[in-house]
């Protein structure tokens, strides 16, 4: 193979579809490449030599000054994303585009100068699909705190669960009534998704809810904490009986199937229990209690409940 | 806890190697900021994932009902090793990043003051995780951009939500602390990082080899 000539670099430079600017040690600008030409609609010849700031006076110059002695002293890739910043660089070529853009630490050879290689991405597409996502995301939460249940589910919904799950922590302190906490986690449902699909997810889902709801009593509440994690309330009782409640429903859930047009889909859960007593401090550290020995219910195999214990 | 767990020749040779790489960055970081930086000798567990809010809550230089930021930063070695690095600061940190970066109060409005967290984090954390990689690999380490994950929020709620987001896709995690201290300015902050437990092989193999080589 012949040898890789400055020719052929400077092809790939000028073809790749960002945008690169070499700035030297004292900001001014050594090169661009055509990515930058075609969007500033300047040659890199009219330029070199001249400080970036002079060439794109938009810029934050405090801010880049601290980042590129950063990037100079400590030699490390500095990132910045069109989240922190949308547009650094302002490009006179019409449109706004987003960037991302990264500020490498180039040696110059036979010197100590460090040189910065500014990378500009058009991030435009992706961003604007994401801040669309997120918009969507933010009206079906509006959507599901205005009722308060699960769209899916159809029983408690985060929020609602966790203020009743604070309330009756409040009760059983004035009251002194026993209060206990269970969350449950289906079994690798991940899996489930993979292998199914997300409708067949869906039906599971709501296969285990309606399990549960249909063995409650009064003392109960049930509610969807995320994603295929849940969590009970129970108030009252003795841990015996909670515990052999909790067991029942455990193996209802993993008795039942989900049928679907590829075979039918077998379900477990496993479930962390946690008792309140005097010395759980807020809800956070109850929740964690339960979490831990849910943790402790999947290393163990799965399908089994766990009672939470300080060891 | 399953076979990432370091046996205790290797955790000392990591905190050994993250001894070396603050010795490197206080120095580095000194002649950046024109400041003396106090670097504490880290902690580093072994945590299993549900232990990580108390781990954060034990090991942190504020104190549990302490108001935070917190801001996050991703770091790759070329895919072999990989993980998240975890700032907290609090209120008076905010005071001593102007003097930190030689920047003066015309020099920010608010709104920049968390553009300047974020970049001194970055230099923090940057230099912190490039010293102590480059041990290992000589290749750099890749950042992604800076993130707030959170602003103003009591350590422990934020410790408990840190676990929220961990769980998802950390079962065990090796976890190093480092305190840094600026005199001068009162700057102090904590810095917690996370590796990937499916680096914790490679990080594992990369220790053997060092230790092979010292014998």
């Amino acid at each position: 193979m012949s040898q890789i000539g400055f020719g052929l670099i400077s092809e790939i430079f000028n073809r790749i579809d960002f945008g690169m600017i070499l700035i030297d040690n004292n900001d001014k600008i050594v090169i661009w490449n055509d990515f930058v030409s075609r969007h500033y609609q300047k040659d890199p010849a009219s330029v070199r030599g001249v400080d970036l700031f002079e060439v794109f006076p938009n810029l934050p110059r405090t801010w880049l000054n601290v980042k590129f002695r950063g990037v100079r002293q400590l030699r490390n890739i500095s990132k910045v994303s069109w989240e922190q910043r949308p547009v650094l660089f302002d490009f006179p070529s019409g449109g706004t585009m987003l960037q991302d853009c990264d500020f490498i630490p180039v040696n110059n050879p036979g010197t100590d100068e460090v040189y910065i290689c500014i990378i500009i991405k058009d991030v435009s597409d992706p961003a604007k699909n994401k801040m669309e996502l997120n918009e969507l995301i933010k009206i079906n939460k509006s959507l599901e705190e205005i009722t308060n249940i699960d769209a899916l589910t159809e029983i408690f919904n985060r929020r609602s669960i966790l203020q009743a799950l604070k309330d009756k922590m409040n009760e059983a302190r004035e009251n002194s009534e026993p209060l206990y906490l269970c969350m449950f986690d289906l079994d690798h449902f991940k899996s489930i998704n993979d292998t199914y699909g997300h409708i067949v997810g869906d039906r599971v889902l709501k296969y285990v809810s309606q399990t549960v709801s249909s063995s409650m009593t009064k003392d109960m509440l049930f509610g969807r904490y995320g994603g295929e994690e849940f969590m009970i309330i129970l108030q009252g009782g003795t841990l015996d009986d909670v515990l052999s409640w909790i067991d029942g429903v455990r193996s209802r859930i993993f008795s039942g199937n989900v049928e679907t047009r590829e075979g039918s889909v077998k379900i477990s859960a496993s479930f962390g229990i946690a008792e309140f007593n005097g010395l759980i401090k807020d809800d956070l550290e109850f929740i964690h209690s339960a979490d831990v020995a849910l943790y402790r219910a999947k290393k163990e195999g799965r399908n089994r409940m766990i009672l939470f214990s300080q060891k | 806890m399953n076979d990432s767990k370091l046996p205790s020749e290797e955790l000392d040779l990591l905190r050994e190697l993250v001894n070396v790489a603050m010795g490197l960055s206080a120095s580095e970081l000194a002649s950046l900021f024109s400041y003396f930086v106090k670097i504490k000798v880290p902690v580093i567990n072994i945590e299993s994932v549900e232990e990580l809010p108390e781990t954060i809550l034990k090991n942190s230089i504020f104190p549990e009902d302490e108001e935070i930021i917190a801001i996050r930063q991703l770091f790759n070695n070329n895919g072999i090793i990989k993980g998240e690095g975890i700032i907290l600061l609090n209120r008076k940190t905010r005071e001593s990043v102007l003097p930190l970066l030689r920047l003066s109060e015309e020099d920010a409005d608010s709104e920049m003051i968390s553009d300047f967290l974020l970049e001194l984090s970055g230099q923090l954390m940057g230099s912190c995780l490039s010293n102590l990689l480059k041990q290992f690999f000589p290749s750099p380490t890749s950042f992604d951009p800076l993130e707030i994950i959170a602003s103003d929020e009591p350590l422990r709620k934020f410790a408990y939500r840190a676990l929220e987001t961990a769980d998802s896709y950390y079962e065990d995690i090796l976890c190093s602390k480092i305190d840094f201290v600026i005199d001068k300015v009162n700057f102090q902050c904590d810095m917690f990082i996370l590796f990937d437990p499916a680096s914790l092989p490679n990080l594992r193999i990369a220790l053997r080899k060092v230790l092979e080589e010292n014998l």
